[in-house]
């Protein structure tokens, strides 16, 4: 038995449940950016909450994969969540902010107040917001936490927090952009491509500035298209067979048309989501002319697939930088961490959740 | 990084709810430590006392044994044990006080901005035969007799109380303006234990 590794501290466990896989991830506590375990699973139901049954699969796959404790941090689904920027007055306290964000969020989303849980951090101000205090609030019915939480707390495990997929994100990001350095002009845009849609998220050192959904087609739709057109194998063959063939292992022995018709698709989706993070990076220099894109930032499953960042990278005025563990000054040498990936990046980023 | 890069979206209710838990769970674990470092210098403490007698049961017997020592160490193990005690009732005395914060904490969300509390008392006195309860007395302006009557049953809608009563309204006056007094009296769920 290993007594040195029992009784060193870990950090909650960060929890991403998505569509199609969960990322879970868990730090050593004080020991900086080195991570203690990190697993991904992929789900049996295509649903949006957890079953019963992936639960306790969750539990037992977590327990044997060299993961800690019951504490765990989970971010809070997009489409359950109220997201909007508030104006309040110019000589507004955060007391008296907060009260108008309150109500602000509640009213969009259709909710009493105390029905829902509202978090918002302040934006810098630009030229056209000098006379007004603004900031970016985020909010989640109570009913949205218990369909979140119900499943974990049922099979013992113990929330400690629902955190924003913004702040979880820019938790990890941000190290790399200088967050330990006074805040320069540059600003980053980060963009999530998960398997049922993409979000863009626009971030500089200090904060999250913006965050939107993007309407491409997601990728696991694309993928699928592709699938039907050639379709002679199953999904799930094929879908590795692709992802071999995009990411470059063992591309020779499977060199096919297929494989080049999804490379092409890749992409095109990349350079369409370049010319998405373009957009944004040009309004955020109207707002403030004196910042400049420091660099287009790819998390998710898809930050995986080499013809989508190729694409990116044709598209946009920046170096596209992949949420890897060595672009984010990550630890992965434990042998239980070994599975990092990028698409783990939101779930690094609610381990290291340290709120109360 | 300023101070809300870590929002929590969770009510706050499950949190405060996981926060007395974990606390609960800490000081269980402190007793039990407490309990067996004790239990283990009790144990020393008779072995070193008790050793030599041991080692030769002649010499308990023998003329030349010191009763005095023996009556020694029973008063300072007595002293020990209830030295203990003492502690481990303090603990559960901490324990099981109930978070009265929690009440307060729902006062205050259910007065919203129509109501203003001048005077809160809870009260666990037993009255006549009836079972020890715990009693919430409170004393306090609202706008209007509407406004101290909707906080009744905002406070009936809350489930917590067995039963609230509006004891008086009466007009009052503050910093000039006519507004209403008044007293309500909750009666909290029975508790089984006979200590608050």
């Amino acid at each position: 038995m290993n007594l040195t590794a029992n009784l060193t501290r870990r950090s909650p466990i960060g929890l991403d449940i998505g569509r199609r896989r969960i990322h879970a991830v868990q730090f050593d506590a004080g020991r900086g950016q080195r991570i203690a375990a990190a697993v991904s699973l992929t789900r049996t139901h295509d649903t949006a909450e957890l079953t019963a049954e992936e639960s306790e699969r969750l539990q037992n796959v977590l327990e044997r994969s060299g993961f800690r404790g019951r504490a765990v941090v989970v971010a809070a689904r997009p489409e359950n969540t109220v997201s909007a920027a508030v104006q309040g007055p110019a000589g507004a306290n955060d007391t008296q902010l907060d009260a108008v964000v309150r109500h602000e969020v509640a009213r969009i989303g259709a909710a009493e107040p105390g029905q829902m849980e509202i978090a918002w951090w302040p934006l810098p101000a630009g030229p056209r917001t000098a006379a007004v205090r603004e900031c970016l609030a985020v909010g989640l019915t109570h009913a949205g936490s218990e369909a979140l939480l119900g499943p974990l707390e049922a099979v013992g495990f113990e929330p400690r927090a629902i955190d924003t997929p913004a702040t979880a994100l820019h938790r990890v990001v941000a190290p790399a952009l200088g967050a330990d350095e006074p805040a320069g002009p540059g600003f980053a845009v980060l963009i999530d491509v998960g398997w049922s849609g993409a979000r863009l998220y626009l971030l500089d050192a200090r904060r999250v500035r913006y965050q939107r959904a993007l309407d491409e087609p997601a990728l696991g739709q694309e993928l699928r298209a592709i699938s039907a057109r050639f379709g002679s194998e199953s999904l799930g063959q094929w879908e590795k067979v692709v992802l071999e063939l995009v990411t470059g292992v063992e591309a020779d022995e499977h060199a096919s048309p297929v494989a080049a018709v999804a490379q092409a698709s890749l992409a095109r989706i990349g350079a369409r989501l370049a010319a998405e993070a373009q957009t944004s990076a040009d309004y955020a220099r109207r707002r403030d002319p004196d910042s400049a894109l420091q660099a287009l930032v790819v998390c998710g499953g898809g930050a995986a697939l080499a013809p989508l960042i190729s694409g990116m990278e044709q598209g946009v005025d920046a170096p596209v930088t992949v949420c890897d563990a060595v672009s984010l000054g990550l630890d992965v040498r434990s042998a239980d961490a070994a599975g990092y990936d990028p698409g783990m990046a939101l779930a690094a980023g609610l381990a290291r959740w340290g709120g109360r | 990084m300023n101070k809300r890069a870590c929002p929590n979206l969770m009510p706050k209710a499950r949190v405060e709810a996981y926060r007395v838990a974990r606390r609960k769970r800490l000081w269980r674990r402190a007793l039990t430590a407490y309990a067996v470092v004790g239990a283990a210098a009790c144990a020393s403490l008779w072995a070193a006392h008790s050793g030599p007698s041991a080692a030769s049961a002649d010499t308990q017997t023998a003329p030349g044994a010191d009763p005095q020592s023996v009556v020694d160490l029973k008063a300072a193990l007595q002293r020990e044990l209830a030295s203990r005690q003492l502690e481990a009732q303090r603990v559960a005395l901490v324990e099981g006080q109930p978070d009265f914060g929690v009440l307060m904490r729902l006062l205050a969300q259910e007065s919203r901005d129509t109501v203003l509390l001048r005077r809160c008392v809870v009260d666990a006195r037993a009255r006549g035969d009836e079972p020890l309860a715990y009693r919430l007395e409170l004393d306090g302006l609202a706008g209007s007799p509407r406004d101290a009557a909707r906080f009744v049953l905002r406070l009936e809608d809350t489930g917590v109380f067995d039963s609230v009563r509006l004891l008086e309204t009466a007009k009052a006056d503050l910093d000039g303006a006519q507004v209403t007094g008044f007293r309500i009296s909750c009666r909290l769920a029975q508790r089984s234990e006979t200590t608050p």
